[in-house]
C-alpha cells in the first residue's frame, strides 16, 4: 500500500506525506466558538430562551472573531474577506456571521423590548436563524471543499460541523436553562435530553463514518486514520475526543442525576471533545505525495 | 498570448539543487521559504536501488484551488496563466495554502524576515535588499519569475539547471520545446486526479 511505503516528512527534500500547518488551533478554536455559539443560539431561539440566545450571540460575535484576527496574517483587511461569495466558502461564512450578528442582534432586542412585530419581527427571526445556520455549517464546507487533503475532502463535514454544533449548543442549554426549563413543567427538559442522547449517537456514528470513508478513501486519508488511531496523536484522540467527548457524555446525560453539577461535566466533556476533534483535524491533514514512485 | 509552461526531465535532473539556490538568490527568499526545490526518493533495494529527483515548484495551474478559495481574490491568473499574489489583498488567512496539493505555498511571517538567514536579528546586505519585497503575513509563491519572463528571460531555475532538465517555454505553441517534449514522450502533471490542470509537466 502506497501508504506503508512512505512516510511523513518535514521540510526534508524528500518525497512522502507532508502536514498541512497553515491553519491550527486559532481557527479550530475560532470554529469552536462558532459552531457552538450558533448552536446554543439556534436551540435557544427555539425556546426564546434569552440566556442562551445571548451567551451564543456573544460566543460567535465576539470569541470567534478575537480568534479568527489572532489567526490572520493581516488581520486589519479581514473585510476583504467577503470578495468572493461566488467560490470561497471564507466569504460566504464571513457574510452569514455578519447577518447573523446584525439580525440575531435585532431579533433579541425585538424579543426584549416589542420593537416591530407581525411579518418585521417573523423576517428579523428567519434572517438571523438564517445567518445562524451558515455559521453553524461553513467550517464543514471549507474544509471538504480543500480536496488537496483527503482526510477533509468529504461530503460528511458540514454534517460533522452541524451536530458537533447542536449538541454543543443542547448541553449549554440544558446548564444554563436547568432552572428556567425545570420551572416550566420539565416537558422541554426531557425533549432536549432526549435531543441530547440523540445528537452524541449522532456524533459518534458521523465520527466513525468519517474515519471510516477517510481509511478506505485515497493513501494521506489512511495515513491520517493512522496517525488518528494508532500513532502520533491516538493519545489525544481515543482519551480525549472518543473517550471523554463521546462515551463520558454519553454516560453522564443518560444515567447521571439531573443535578447542575452533572450537567457542567456533561458540558465540559462535550465541549473538549468537539474542541479537541477540531484541533486534531487540523493537526493530521496530510498532502499526498507530489509523485508516487510506481510511475516510474 | 503566451502561455507559460514548464517541462522537468526527470532523466536529466541529477538533484544538484542548483535551481533551489538560484531561486533563493533571485527572490531573496526569507529562511525557510523555498519556491522551488528537489525532492529526492530512493526506490527498491540494494543492490538493485536506485535514486529519482523531482524538482517541485508552484505548477501555475490553469484551474488553481488556491485561486477559488482565496476570499479576497488576492490570488489572481495573469493573462499568460501565471498565478500570482496580489500582496495589498491577501488577509493571510492560508485558505490558499492548505488549498494548494503541492504544498507550494507559505504565508510569511515576522520571525523569519526579523531574524534573517542567521537568526540573529542582523540582516545581511543581500537580504537588507530583498526583503522589502515581501508584506509579512501575507501568502507568497513561485511567480515563475514573472519580471524575468516578461524581460524576455527565462525563469532563475531554468537558467542555471546545468544538464536544461528544466525547460521553460508556450504550452500555446506547437512548434514550442516544451510543447514537443510534451507530446513526444508523454509529459505528466503532478496529481493531475486532483484535476487542476497544473502547467508543469514531468517526463519520466
Amino acid at each position: 500500500m502506497l501508504s506503508d511505503s512512505y512516510e511523513i516528512v518535514g521540510e526534508e527534500f524528500k518525497v512522502g506525506y507532508r502536514r498541512q500547518e497553515y491553519w491550527g488551533w486559532r481557527i479550530a478554536t475560532a470554529f469552536f466558538f462558532g459552531e457552538v455559539g450558533a448552536g446554543l443560539f439556534l436551540v435557544s431561539a427555539f425556546y426564546n430562551f434569552m440566556t442562551g440566545m445571548l451567551i451564543g450571540w456573544g460566543l460567535v460575535t465576539v470569541c470567534k472573531p478575537t480568534a479568527l484576527f489572532m489567526h490572520l496574517g493581516k488581520p486589519l483587511r479581514a473585510w476583504r474577506a467577503i470578495m468572493h461569495l461566488s467560490s470561497s466558502w471564507i466569504s460566504r461564512g464571513l457574510c452569514g456571521s455578519i447577518i447573523f450578528t446584525g439580525f440575531g442582534g435585532a431579533h433579541m432586542l425585538n424579543l426584549k423590548y416589542h420593537i416591530v412585530g407581525g411579518f418585521a419581527a417573523s423576517l428579523l427571526f428567519v434572517l438571523a436563524m438564517l445567518g445562524c445556520l451558515v455559521v453553524l455549517f461553513y467550517l464543514g464546507f471549507v474544509l471538504s471543499y480543500s480536496a488537496a487533503i483527503p482526510l477533509w475532502d468529504t461530503g460528511l463535514m458540514p454534517i460533522f460541523s452541524i451536530s458537533y454544533g447542536l449538541l454543543g449548543g443542547v448541553t449549554l442549554i440544558l446548564l444554563f436553562g436547568h432552572d428556567h426549563f425545570l420551572a416550566t413543567g420539565g416537558h422541554t427538559y426531557e425533549v432536549l435530553k432526549a435531543m441530547e442522547l440523540g445528537l452524541i449517537l449522532f456524533c459518534g456514528v458521523t465520527l466513525a463514518s468519517f474515519l471510516h470513508g477517510a481509511a478506505y478513501g485515497p493513501s494521506a486519508g489512511r495515513k491520517a486514520v493512522v496517525l488518528l488511531l494508532k500513532d502520533r496523536f491516538a493519545i489525544w484522540f481515543i482519551p480525549f475526543v472518543v473517550v471523554i467527548g463521546i462515551v463520558l457524555t454519553a454516560l453522564l446525560s443518560a444515567f447521571g442525576p439531573d443535578t447542575l453539577v452533572v450537567l457542567l461535566l456533561v458540558a465540559i466533556a462535550e465541549l473538549i471533545g468537539d474542541l479537541g476533534v477540531k484541533i486534531l483535524l487540523f493537526k493530521t491533514g496530510l498532502y499526498e505525495p507530489v509523485m508516487a514512485h510506481s510511475r516510474f | 498570448m503566451p502561455k507559460w509552461g514548464m517541462v522537468i526531465d526527470l532523466k536529466r535532473c541529477i538533484g544538484c539543487n542548483a535551481c533551489t539556490v538560484a531561486c533563493k538568490m533571485e527572490n531573496s527568499t526569507p529562511a525557510g521559504v523555498l519556491f522551488t526545490k528537489t525532492l529526492s526518493e530512493e526506490i527498491g533495494k540494494y543492490p538493485h536501488a536506485t535514486r529519482v529527483y523531482i524538482p517541485v515548484l508552484c505548477n501555475h495551474c490553469e484551474d488553481p484551488p488556491c485561486e477559488r478559495v482565496c476570499p479576497t481574490k488576492a490570488t489572481y491568473i495573469r493573462e499568460d496563466g501565471i498565478v500570482l499574489v496580489d500582496e495589498t489583498k491577501c488577509i493571510g488567512c492560508g485558505a490558499c495554502a492548505t488549498a494548494c496539493p503541492y504544498k507550494n505555498r507559505v504565508v510569511l511571517h515576522r520571525e523569519p524576515v526579523e531574524k534573517g538567514l542567521y537568526k540573529q536579528g542582523i540582516l545581511t546586505p543581500f537580504e537588507k535588499q530583498g526583503y522589502p519585497r515581501f508584506v509579512i503575513g501575507t501568502a507568497i509563491k513561485c511567480t515563475f519569475c514573472h519580471e524575468r519572463v516578461d524581460a524576455g528571460l527565462e525563469p532563475a531555475c531554468v537558467n542555471i539547471c546545468p544538464t536544461e532538465a528544466r525547460i521553460f517555454g508556450d504550452l500555446d505553441d506547437p512548434d514550442s520545446k516544451v510543447r514537443r517534449l510534451i507530446q513526444e514522450r508523454k509529459g505528466v502533471q503532478p496529481l493531475a486526479h486532483h484535476n487542476t490542470k497544473p502547467k508543469v509537466f514531468y517526463l519520466e
